[in-house]
């Protein structure tokens, strides 16, 4: 059973052809890691799974809905997806318990007290409970991309889409983020990570994958992708990192 | 030993060359001063024209030819106009200036190619001529229009002359006060009423229409005061009346001792918490040079106060806070302030607040000239017409920048959490982008708010006499040239001052907390 499917996705920014037709499927509950040079495409192929780009050709279905160009389509897609993104993007006008409660009231249309009382749950999740009254300004890089996972777990996602989470922060505050991800991993959740933190995928991803030059290069279990690549370029990927 | 551990002289010492530079710099911004200003006092009462202030008391038979009155009787007067006529467009102005410049800066960021591309061209082309010709240019466009002839006599909806434009106009009935106060505070309970319905959405997670309620408030409650309502305004006034009678029981002394005991207290407060900032954990008890020196003169000016609270100028200051008449001859002064804010608000006075007349154009006087009437209708006239257009546009396409960079400042990351999220487009830009944006675009905005106030005394070019005409007519009549650019100098000021200080209170508001 999928969650996401994708079908022949083609992007194009102007005459640069970003994805030349990916085609993949991610099963409920399963945790996907998709890596490879910067430029390959990994990255705006997450962001074309909540339109945050937009595809040009192919089809995308997430959680049976086909993302067209109906609004209500993208917004009901946008708030079963939840998103982390590289540089942190937490709104640096509201306090830590704004910035998560924020969705959940003006989207969900919940109550204030009952977004904060799953707000400070969330808090307790990644670690950081103290921090709630506190302005993004005021924490590290890696209590800010705690409270950013928080805030897209406020609104209860079906999947959660990590764009290169770790790569803005210092090797010590890595740590406590991968953790954070891996229980949220553990607890079932329908994850699709782009990232370079090759540990991770070996210690948590169902599957890898490599994008290079806009397409899809290698999809294997983690075992076999790093002890047993099938393809060349896998290889080459591999030997540069590692 | 320890002693010639540091030896050195004593014009080597920092602590010294501090001292001695802030008290160099003291004398010689003194010394100026009083150089220019005795000099200046000199030459005047050389050409027999000694420095005086009497010319705000007599009457001085001039005519000007725009507001609240043609005929002053008192050259204080006669600024009180030129101020009037510069605060109209000034107020307007920013008003619109703020409306126009932002429709312009959105309009730049949109996505359709036409609007772009013409708003570009209109900033282009207005930002890169002078302000004056601009101005010019609007006289021009206004006195090429046909002269008002015989055959205009009459009545008109709306009519365009070399004279200016005239446009039916509200006229004022004696309760306008009481309605114009109830309107003020029936917007401040209409925001009320919208951050009640906001905070009652977060509460308990329901639609809670907060633009629905509020403008239902806002017709129902003008409704209502419109009606007569606006009676209970009233209450403002009696209250003043009683504040005002208290003058008349206050002494001169009372005036003295009040504002010596104010200075004291801000004297007392400001060295305290210097005191308390030096003592904190950072500073270790330690007073720099710097600090003594403020404390040093903030005692002088203490003692100044003191002192000049009964020198003739305090005493004069106290009598004309009285009304008692002795600084120059008014009707100025708090007692009469009061009185007047009773005349203005008084529960008594029932009617329609506004009714609206047209305007008319009718045989000047004996002359057998034609002009639009004065007491009907509205006319803007040419020199209003070109300075208020003048300087909205220059300002506005300036405004339009500082929105356009306001807005492109925010980081594409805040929209995409946003809309990752599921937020609508609306609610995006309410609750993430414009409170972000207002915060980089707010002192650039105040910054071309002075601008527009200070542009304003360009319209001496074309004959709308603002504070700097009024002024400079009223020096050609009495030679009062230092009196003048004072008045000039501190009604400046005081403007900038104020537009700044507003600025910067909701800057602070506003300010980000960083680490």
């Amino acid at each position: 059973m999928s969650i996401i499917s994708a079908k022949d996705v083609k992007k194009w920014y102007g005459d640069f052809q970003a994805l030349k037709g990916v085609t993949m499927e991610v099963g409920e509950g399963e945790v996907l890691v998709i890596c490879g040079p910067s430029g390959s495409g990994k990255s705006t192929f997450i962001r074309c799974i909540n339109r945050l780009e937009q595809h040009q050709d192919g089809e995308i279905i997430v959680d049976g809905i086909q993302l067209s160009n109906d609004i209500k389509n993208i917004e009901a897609i946008r708030s079963e997806v939840g998103m982390v993104f590289q540089s942190f993007n937490l709104f640096p006008h509201l306090t830590v318990m704004q910035n998560i409660t924020l969705a959940p009231i003006w989207v969900r249309k919940k109550s204030k007290s009952e977004a904060e009382a799953k707000a400070m749950e969330l808090l307790n999740r990644v670690g950081i409970p103290e921090q709630a009254d506190k302005f993004p300004g005021q924490l590290s890089g890696g209590q800010q991309q705690r409270v950013a996972i928080a805030r897209a777990l406020a609104m209860e996602p079906k999947i959660m889409l990590f764009d290169e989470p770790t790569s803005a922060l210092d090797p010590e505050m890595i740590k406590e983020v991968l953790d954070v991800m891996k229980e949220l991993a553990k607890s079932g959740m329908t994850m699709i990570v782009v990232t370079h933190e090759m540990g991770f995928a070996k210690e948590v991803a169902d599957r890898v994958m490599l994008f290079d030059d806009g397409q899809l290069v290698e999809e294997n279990t983690p075992d076999e992708f790093f002890t047993n690549p099938k393809s060349d370029r896998t290889k080459l990927f591999l030997s540069q990192i590692l | 030993m320890n002693k010639n551990k540091f030896n050195f002289a004593f014009w080597r010492d920092v602590r010294f060359l501090k001292w001695a530079f802030q008290l160099f710099v003291l004398f010689l911004v003194f010394n100026s001063l009083r150089g220019f200003f005795s000099q200046a006092v000199a030459n005047l009462a050389a050409t027999n024209l000694p420095f005086s202030w009497r010319f705000l008391g007599t009457t001085p038979g001039i005519q000007v030819s725009e507001g609240f009155k043609t005929y002053p009787e008192s050259g204080l007067e006669a600024i009180q106009i030129g101020i009037a006529n510069m605060l109209r467009i000034t107020v307007s102005g920013i008003f619109f200036a703020t409306i126009f410049g932002t429709i312009m800066g959105i309009a730049r960021l949109s996505k359709n190619w036409i609007v772009e591309k013409s708003t570009t061209g209109l900033v282009e082309i207005v930002r890169n001529i002078p302000l004056l010709v601009q101005i010019f240019f609007w006289q021009a466009v206004l006195i090429s229009f046909p002269r008002l002839e015989e055959a205009d006599r009459g009545q008109h909806f709306i009519h365009i002359s070399a004279k200016g434009i005239a446009f039916p106009w509200l006229d004022p009935g004696e309760s306008s006060w009481l309605f114009g106060f109830w309107f003020i505070l029936s917007l401040y309970f209409t925001r009320k009423v919208f951050k009640w319905r906001v905070s009652v959405l977060e509460k308990y997670g329901r639609e809670a229409y907060p633009t629905i309620y509020s403008l239902i408030f806002l017709i129902i409650s003008n409704i209502l005061g419109w009606a007569g309502a606006y009676k209970l305004v009233g209450i403002f006034g009696y209250a003043a009346s009683i504040v005002g009678n208290l003058f008349d029981v206050f002494p001169r002394i009372g005036i003295q001792v009040l504002f010596i005991s104010v200075g004291s207290f801000y004297a007392v407060r400001y060295i305290s918490s210097e005191v308390k900032r030096t003592r904190s954990a950072e500073n270790r008890g330690v007073l720099t040079d710097d600090d003594i020196f403020k404390l040093v003169i903030t005692v002088l000016l203490l003692l100044t106060l003191i002192v000049g609270m009964f020198l003739p100028l305090g005493v004069a200051i106290s009598d004309f806070l009285l009304g008692n008449e002795a600084f120059f001859k008014s009707n100025w002064g708090l007692p009469q302030f009061f009185q007047g804010i009773q005349n203005k608000l008084d529960w008594n006075y029932s009617g329609a607040p506004f009714s609206v007349s047209y305007p008319e154009a009718i045989q000047a006087g004996s002359s057998t000239f034609t002009n639009y009437s004065q007491d009907v209708g509205k006319v803007m006239t040419v020199g209003y017409f070109a300075t208020w257009v003048g300087v909205v546009l220059y300002t506005s396409v300036f405004i339009s920048e500082v929105v356009r960079s306001g807005i492109m400042a925010v980081a594409k990351g805040q929209s995409e959490a946003g809309l990752s999220l599921g937020l609508k487009r609306s609610t995006l830009l309410r609750l993430i982008v414009l409170p972000q944006a207002l915060r980089i675009m707010l002192p650039p905005m105040g910054n071309q708010y002075l601008n527009l106030a200070k542009n304003t005394s360009l319209g001496i070019a074309v004959a709308f006499p603002e504070i700097v005409s009024v002024g400079q007519t009223l020096y050609n009549q009495e030679g009062q040239t230092i009196a003048v650019f004072l008045i000039w100098m501190a009604f400046y000021s005081f403007v900038s001052l104020t537009l700044s200080s507003i600025v910067n209170f909701y800057n602070k508001k506003l300010k980000i907390v960083e680490r």
